[in-house]
């Protein structure tokens, strides 16, 4: 099979995953207690039975869930996913609003995480057994325990207070790509990288270690090549594929990240959007938000399995 | 399940026989019992003159429960409340009396929970917070009156008391304030002995800024209304930055929000955040100052005809601000758009607030308000009630006035969406114009050029601010160092922890008043439920169980005041420290306080 009708079977699988995805998030959503009018009348207002019949039937609440489902399933098929319940707005532009924020947040965790744990765990599967590796051992375990919401805390302390190297809130008034915000993402991209790049470097090493014991680094070396070169243009780039196996399951883990750093650091994004939307049952916004969630995730997996055959060109689909 | 005299029966008896030591001191500042009601009220003994422990010992005989009693206590998950719960659950379960667990829920299921229908059915104990304005009507009827059972309200035990329905009636239709008074104490008293509920701590409202640039500014009362003192001339206030001396004109204010607004329509939106944005945008009739008088503020006057009819001049000459998102220039308000702004609550989720005192009947779409708000110039309305209603000065200042262009809401009998869209952008007259919102970030205001105050000698015509930048910082550790470093001038919200630190410092001034707010223990009293807690004796013996001087400084670090009946200090016409003081010492002391 050509990596074209790979790519094209996987992109059709996607819409039965998705499908899937939009079921479940439906049926959670709704099977939960709570009410998205209980949360849209004020504690201590009594409005009458009547004025509630008239909410519920407004946002179809009143249907069975399997017509909810199909009502708002015709709707998304062609790309409209409704109005949010709570704020009376388009609930495509409250998420593309949000959305470039938190991709350029979680594209510079990654970058982070991959920039730090990728020569993190050559040099400690080099220097295998020594000082450097159980530094990078103990840096790395600390760095997977460390709760990311404290990790930022105590750097908005240090940095924004303490120093008063960078503002404790986001720049006002810029555009996605403008240096302040960039400046500004450090931090939140920092905590939310450090985890993974720690769970990086171990994959790293140990699949490293596990390369240079072959045979084929010893010929190398037989043959008189550089330690540089063996290293990085043979072992390191073997030792890859697990990484970026892993690295795009951490893809998941830093969507999900995103929803704690995006509060501690008071950013607009998509995770906090979710996040306001099951507290306030705003389904609209949960189907829509989960569902672009999801997509994100399947066309990550489905990168990674295209960067495979280029690591590897023995890789064939 | 037996009950022998173990080691726990002898250390019950020992407690106990220190407890009614401890109480003579105070048998001579409490009067004998005279209002029992409900199951196991007087009689035998008098409750107010024994101890916890003879009265838990009492009402599960009387109940006819073995302790331990099984349960549960429930909250939602605001970090306070679940230490206090967690305070009142050790104190209660050192009592032997009871074994409970504690629950967390999320709000939104917290809500469909303890406001369902069968809610008391439900044999917990429930942990709630409440907010409220000025005037004591909303709470006492939403909380204790069998009007407002739920599902209808907040009624959750279905607490019921003929007196108490008849009373908090009599206090809707009376204008007379020591009448008034006298009533609502009356209620108190009712509700505190019968004690369907403890009520632990009024809330206080605090905000912290940088001394040497933020000037004039002053805390609220109620949250909802948080940023009056930017400007409300008609409230004495205005807020301005710079470096002290006399008032400055121009600059930015940057302030703290907790939360981003979710909906700006004053009949769509039901968030705090909401509400405290719009304020300086919107403007009613009538305003609440900082002391809780109502004062005319769109309305030049409105003189009570009779009980239920009330004539309105409004103030001419009022602008209302242009649109930048449709081509809306402002123009002037008019009494017809007073008439329109009352009528656009019909079926949205805000109803309650107009239908409260204009009434409502009728239904699907049939419903309308009883009622009637007539225009009878472009300045002069007549509002006519189906019943009187004396909180309907506090009332008229909690809806404000929009323009006509707004258009109704889908779900209102007229539904036409109107040119405007408020939920996108607020129009109002007030003095300060809508900007723009960043999404989870920022909320801009700027002034309002063509505000209709005309200036005084102490007072400027416009606010001395160019423009105010909210920012949305959901962490209030965030929040303390963003003031600490300079990006905000004032935080409204900081952990309460941090306060102490603030006022010390010369840097940061610490504004802190008393809110009507408070919390509640709600007792699972109803037969239904059937539970220890349908005794009187369980419930008075638990509120001396609850440690509310200790809940004060240990969960809030100091901020609020102990609750022992549920008006608050801040209502100061209707309760007294010595009230309070009373309604303590009589079923509410701390037990282990009687104790020394």
């Amino acid at each position: 099979m050509s990596l074209r009708q790979y790519v094209t079977k996987r992109l059709l699988l996607t819409v039965p995953i998705l499908l899937g995805v939009t079921v479940i998030t439906f049926l959670m959503t709704h099977l939960q207690p709570g009410d998205p009018v209980d949360v849209l009348i004020p504690l201590g207002a009594n409005p009458s039975e009547e004025a509630i019949r008239q909410l519920r039937r407004q946002y179809h609440l009143n249907e069975p869930l399997y017509v909810q489902y199909f009502l708002w399933l015709k709707d998304a098929m062609v790309f409209d996913f409704g109005v949010s319940i709570q704020r009376d707005s388009l609930v495509s532009e409250a998420i593309l609003t949000r959305l470039p924020y938190t991709l350029l947040l979680g594209v510079f965790a990654l970058f982070i995480a991959v920039a730090i744990g990728v020569p993190a765990g050559i040099i400690a599967a080099v220097r295998k057994g020594d000082k450097v590796d159980e530094v990078s051992r103990i840096a790395a375990l600390l760095g997977i325990a460390t709760p990311n919401f404290w990790l930022g805390l105590i750097l908005i302390f240090i940095f924004g207070v303490q120093l008063g190297w960078i503002s404790t809130i986001p720049p006002s008034d810029v555009s996605v790509l403008d240096p302040a915000l960039l400046t500004y993402m450090i931090l939140p991209a920092v905590t939310l990288g450090t985890a993974s790049s720690a769970l990086l470097m171990r994959i790293m090493r140990s699949s490293m270690i596990e390369e240079l014991n072959k045979e084929y680094v010893r010929m190398a070396r037989a043959k008189g090549l550089a330690a540089r070169t063996v290293i990085v243009k043979h072992v390191a780039r073997n030792s890859l594929i697990s990484v970026v196996t892993v690295a795009a399951l951490q893809i998941a883990f830093i969507v999900d990240g995103a929803v704690v750093i995006e509060q501690v650091f008071s950013m607009r994004g998509v995770g906090r959007l979710i996040l306001q939307a099951i507290l306030q049952r705003d389904f609209p916004i949960i189907q829509a938000g989960v569902l672009m969630i999801g997509v994100v995730i399947v066309f990550a997996n489905l990168a990674a399995d295209i960067i495979y055959s280029f690591l590897d060109p023995r890789i064939r689909y | 399940m037996s009950r022998d005299a173990g080691p726990n029966e002898n250390r019950r008896r020992l407690l106990k026989s220190l407890g009614a030591a401890g109480l003579v001191g105070l048998a001579g500042c409490s009067t004998s019992d005279s209002t029992p009601t409900g199951t196991g009220g007087g009689g035998d003994i008098d409750v107010t003159e024994t101890d916890a422990f003879t009265l838990y010992e009492r009402g599960f005989q009387e109940a006819g429960f073995e302790p331990p009693f099984t349960g549960e206590i429930i909250t939602n998950e605001t970090p306070e409340r679940v230490q206090w719960a967690q305070i009142i659950q050790e104190e209660l379960n050192s009592t032997e009396y009871f074994d409970l667990e504690l629950s967390q829920f999320e709000w939104g299921t917290y809500v469909g929970r303890i406001l369902g229908e069968e809610s008391h059915t439900d044999p917990s104990l429930v942990c709630l917070g409440w907010s409220a304005g000025f005037d004591p009507d909303g709470y006492l009827n939403n909380l204790f009156t069998s009007d407002n059972f739920t599902p209808a309200c907040c009624n959750i035990n279905h607490y019921e008391n003929s007196t108490v329905d008849e009373l908090v009636n009599e206090g809707l239709t009376t204008f007379d304030i020591d009448e008034r008074a006298d009533i609502y104490e009356d209620v108190q008293r009712e509700v505190v002995s019968d004690s369907p509920m403890a009520f632990t701590r009024f809330g206080e409202e605090f905000n912290v800024w940088r001394s040497d640039r933020v000037h004039g500014f002053q805390t609220y009362p109620n949250n909802s209304v948080q940023f009056l003192a930017l400007f409300a001339p008609w409230a004495d206030a205005f807020t301005w930055v710079g470096d002290g001396g006399s008032v400055q004109s121009g600059g930015t204010l940057t302030t703290s929000l907790s939360a981003a607004p979710s909906n700006s329509d004053p009949v769509r939106l039901n968030d705090t955040t909401s509400s405290m944005v719009t304020n300086p945008i919107y403007e009613s009739l009538l305003g609440v100052d900082f002391d809780g008088e109502p004062q005319p503020v769109l309305a030049e006057s409105v003189e009570q005809v009779d009980d239920t009819t009330y004539s309105v001049t409004l103030r001419q000459g009022v602008e209302f601000h242009a649109s930048d998102e449709s081509d809306f220039d402002g123009r002037e308000m008019v009494a017809e758009d007073v008439r329109f702004s009352i009528m656009r609550y019909l079926n949205t989720s805000r109803e309650s607030d107009v239908a409260d005192w204009l009434g409502v009947e009728g239904e699907e779409d049939d419903r309308e308000f009883v009622g009637t708000v007539e225009v009878l110039g472009d300045y002069e309305l007549e509002i006519s009630l189906p019943e009187p209603y004396s909180p309907f000065r506090f009332s008229i200042a909690a809806v404000p006035v929009v323009p006509q262009e707004a258009g109704y809401p889908e779900a209102h009998p007229n539904s036409d969406t109107g040119t405007l869209d408020l939920s996108a952008e607020p129009i109002g007259t007030g003095p300060f114009t809508f900007v723009e919102e960043q999404p989870d970030e920022l909320w801009r205001i700027e002034r309002n050029e063509n505000y209709w105050f005309e200036g005084t000698d102490d007072i400027p015509a416009q606010p001395p601010l160019e423009q105010v930048d909210m920012r949305v910082i959901t962490e209030s550790s965030v929040q303390e160092g963003a003031l600490q470093s300079g990006d905000i001038d004032i935080a409204t919200s900081p952990p309460p922890g941090s306060v102490a630190n603030f006022e010390q410092s010369e840097e940061f001034t610490v504004d802190r008043r008393v809110a009507s707010g408070f919390d509640l223990f709600i007792y699972p009293s109803h037969p239904e439920a059937d539970t220890p807690f349908q005794n009187r004796k369980v419930r008075i013996a638990t509120n001396r169980m609850v440690n509310r001087p200790g809940i004060v400084e240990a969960v809030y670090e100091g901020i609020g005041q102990p609750a022992y009946a549920p008006i608050s200090p801040l209502a100061g016409a209707f309760t007294s420290p010595e009230f309070q003081e009373e309604m303590a010492t009589r079923y509410s002391r701390y037990h282990r306080d009687a104790d020394r």
